[in-house]
């Protein structure tokens, strides 16, 4: 789907954020992220990288004057890196005012998920990183993993 | 109550009653340092909970305006006295009870919290009507007569005359005034108009205060004040004309210097404006500009820049404070504590005009607090025990602040009993902190008591010795960027040095290239850059050194600090050392090519990234990259 197409789409979620879910691949996994933590979605940017960070943790970028931290998706979730090309995007996301850049392989569309199409994690075998899924969704024959934002983001280390 | 807060009148109030309050304590500091005469103290006392009185009394604090209210007539019975006759520091402290108290009244309405009711300070107003009353009053009345002219326009100027009288009958005994009939008889405006307001009054209060009656009426255009002395004929006419003189005044409120602005107004102030400085650094070294050759453009350009530069300037300077608020407070600490601990001690003060950012100043209270509490209650030791030294009965701590370089210098030192090597040691010992008492030098050990749990006082008293102290006051100035470093010598006394940065938000770098990537050298930590030759560096296991004009000097390898190569397995002819200095060591950096020399605007990482402890931010080039800040601190002393 077209960036264009996505930030459209984003704009209209002033009628009604609940259910709406941003849905982007994975190789050709489907993941959801809500709505209401989507900023924006931008073509790759230059990364600056930072020393001696966890893997996941790309670096940082310039958005328009503002230093975002990025992170790649698949390292997150326990998958293997895949070089970036042409398709790949980083989805801007905020939570309580903290932005973060998480890059994906392709951003698909944005769909409504009712409880009703939910189903609870233990039935499906999933691969990935557990801790990150909230729930699955079954939407047009597409099975798509709903993630939790803010575990997804934070960092995993404890303050000392 | 809570709608009050949204109404300016209501912002104002808090922030002037807060600066009245302040003013007060600085007075009555003074006042028991015996720095100010007590004839002008009384006087500015009265006038400040005057100006409480009215203000609290307008917004409808009636409890407050009645305090005040009966704090000034403590102060008016005091007002011919030259100086008092009973114990000048029981009466400051039971002052700055009062202060106090009226302070946490403030604090509460602020927050809208339920206020204390004035029965609790009840005890100490009680205590101070007592003390005066033994007080003698030498009470001379004398007898004034004064002629008012109004403002045009005020209208009704009998009904404002008849205000004023009003007030006078409060403080002086009104003998006459002409016209008579005001309150009654309109036609006496008309005459006020033409010949102005005549009154005759007897009182002791001093020439000064007199003129003050009037201040509060604003629709006073001139006043003439005669004093009538009854004294021999020759000098008379001469006192006469002298009195008037000097009594004349125009009444204009005199317009503060002043104006209190929203911190977070001026941060972003200083945002738009650090962008600013990015944008147009943008501009001009996009590659369309560069190709034009026009000469006005550059000079165009050049004074753009100076602007912005100056731009950036003013608004970090609007961020800047004096310290002298801040060393009144401690200065108060001193004062209340020696006074509960009965030690004898005076506080000297100097480079309080110093400025520092406002947040760093936040940050520096505590630990500045904790750090003369320490000295108050362990460095300056009781009379007898200095007479028996041979110091002098009475303690001195010292505070002074200073600007080095790009940073303020702190200090606080005490002529007390010095830290005890041995005690040190010993705890050390215990706590496993050190292995042996292997002979450490004086500095390292007296470095041990900023350690955690480290106290050698045996019970914690109401102000230290629990040893939780020192460890923090580090870490706080740590967290700002500075340092603090301690100093001593036994029954001589002990120093504490604090060296933070002026201001967090920009600095002038050296942009230097380590691979692809582009760091940014604070120019302030640099005292040299040189080429090195691939023999020059001496390599002693993980080690790296390098000689330079006798001395030697560790290498540090930034390539192998991030990316764990090192920068001289390149093949090249020559390597590029920067020798940086954090005021303490030096270390000499290697990187592999200069860029630019710039002023940068410091981010700080975002804090989902993992602090490095080697870069202490980032900022954004003029070509969207972006360059890491040094830590030079870290740098040198860890690597």
């Amino acid at each position: 789907m077209q960036q264009q197409e996505v930030n459209e789409r984003l704009d209209e979620f002033e009628e009604g954020m609940k259910d709406r879910y941003l849905i982007f691949m994975l190789d050709n996994h489907y993941y959801g992220i809500e709505i209401k933590y989507v900023i924006e979605i931008i073509s790759l940017l230059p990364i600056t990288c930072v020393p001696h960070q966890q893997e996941y943790i790309r670096g940082i970028i310039n958005l328009r004057g503002k230093i975002i931290p990025v992170i790649d998706a698949r390292i997150r979730l326990g998958k293997e890196y895949k070089e970036y090309n042409e398709r790949t995007c980083i989805i801007v996301v905020d939570i309580s005012n903290f932005q973060v850049g998480v890059i994906v392989d392709y951003v698909s569309e944005v769909a409504t998920i009712k409880e009703s199409d939910l189903s609870s994690l233990p039935e499906i075998e999933v691969q990935d990183d557990k801790r990150f899924i909230k729930a699955v969704a079954k939407l047009s024959e597409r099975l798509i993993l709903l993630l939790d934002c803010e575990k997804f983001i934070s960092s995993d280390k404890i303050d000392i | 109550m809570n709608e009050l807060n949204k109404d300016p009148m209501f912002e104002i109030f808090i922030v002037e009653a807060k600066e009245i309050l302040s003013s007060l304590e600085k007075v009555f500091i003074e006042l028991k340092e015996g720095n100010i005469e007590f004839k002008s103290a009384v006087e500015e006392i009265l006038r400040l909970f005057h100006t409480l009185k009215g203000s609290s009394a307008m917004m409808g604090y009636q409890d407050i305006s009645e305090l005040c209210h009966r704090v000034e007539d403590i102060f008016v019975k005091l007002k011919s006295s030259t100086a008092p006759n009973f114990n000048t520091n029981r009466f400051v402290l039971n002052m700055l009870k009062i202060i106090d108290f009226i302070n946490s009244q403030i604090s509460c309405i602020e927050n809208g919290f339920s206020v204390p009711s004035c029965k609790d300070i009840e005890s100490v107003l009680k205590e101070l009507e007592v003390t005066l009353q033994n007080t003698k009053q030498n009470a001379v009345e004398q007898k004034y007569s004064i002629v008012m002219q109004f403002e045009d326009g005020w209208e009704m100027e009998n009904l404002r005359a008849f205000l004023i009288v009003q007030k006078l009958k409060e403080y002086v005994n009104v003998l006459e005034y002409f016209p008579s009939n005001i309150e009654v008889d309109s036609s006496t405006a008309d005459i006020i108009k033409k010949e102005g307001f005549k009154v005759k009054i007897e009182t002791s209060l001093g020439d000064e205060d007199v003129l003050n009656l009037f201040s509060d009426f604003a629709w006073i255009k001139d006043i003439k004040i005669k004093k009538e002395m009854e004294d021999t004929k020759e000098s008379y006419k001469e006192r006469q004309e002298k009195e008037e003189s000097s009594f004349t005044k125009n009444m204009q409120p005199s317009t503060r210097r002043l104006i209190n602005v929203n911190v977070e107004k001026v941060d972003r102030l200083v945002d738009l404006l650090g962008e600013m400085v990015v944008t147009f650094s943008m501009l001009t070294q996009h590659p369309d500009m560069q190709e034009i050759k026009s000469e006005g453009l550059k000079v165009i350009t050049l004074q753009m820049s100076k602007l912005i530069r100056d731009l950036q300037e003013v608004a970090m300077s609007m961020r800047m404070v004096p310290l002298s608020s801040t060393f009144q407070k401690l200065k108060r600490i001193v004062v209340e504590m020696s006074t509960k601990l009965n030690k004898q001690i005076e506080v000297q003060i100097s480079g309080e005009e110093t400025e520092l950012d406002k947040v760093l100043i936040e940050y520096l209270t505590d630990p500045l607090i904790h750090i003369v509490r320490n000295a108050v209650d362990h460095g300056i030791e009781e009379k007898e025990e200095r007479l028996k030294k041979g110091k002098s009965p009475h303690g001195t701590i010292f505070i002074g602040a200073k600007n080095s370089g790009s940073d303020v210098l702190i200090t606080i030192e005490d002529d007390g009993r010095g830290l005890d090597r041995e005690k040190i040691i010993k705890k050390a010992l215990e706590k496993g902190l050190i292995l042996e008492d292997s002979s450490l030098d004086d500095q390292l050990v007296y470095d041990l008591i900023f350690q955690t749990g480290f106290s050698t006082k045996e019970e914690a008293t109401e102000y230290s010795g629990r040893g939780v102290g020192l460890d923090i006051v580090r870490n706080n100035i740590q967290k700002i960027g500075g340092r603090v470093f301690v100093d001593s010598q036994k029954d001589k006394g002990t120093k504490f040095t604090i060296r933070v940065p002026l201001t967090l938000a920009i600095i002038d770098g050296m942009l230097v290239k380590v691979d692809k990537q582009i760091f940014a050298v604070p120019l302030s930590s640099i005292i040299e850059t040189f080429k090195i030759e691939k023999k020059e560096v001496v390599t002693e296991g993980c080690y790296q050194f390098i000689y330079k004009r006798g001395a030697c000097y560790k290498v540090v390898d930034l390539k192998k600090i991030f990316w764990g190569r090192e920068t001289l397995k390149d093949d090249r002819e020559f390597y590029l050392g920067i020798m940086v200095s954090n005021g303490n060591k030096m270390a000499v950096l290697l990187v592999d090519q200069m860029v630019s020399q710039q002023q940068v605007v410091i981010k700080s990482l975002p804090q989902i990234v993992g602090k490095v402890p080697e870069i202490s931010g980032c900022t954004l080039l003029g070509d969207g990259g972006i360059a890491f800040i040094l830590d030079i601190d870290s740098l040198v002393e860890r690597w």
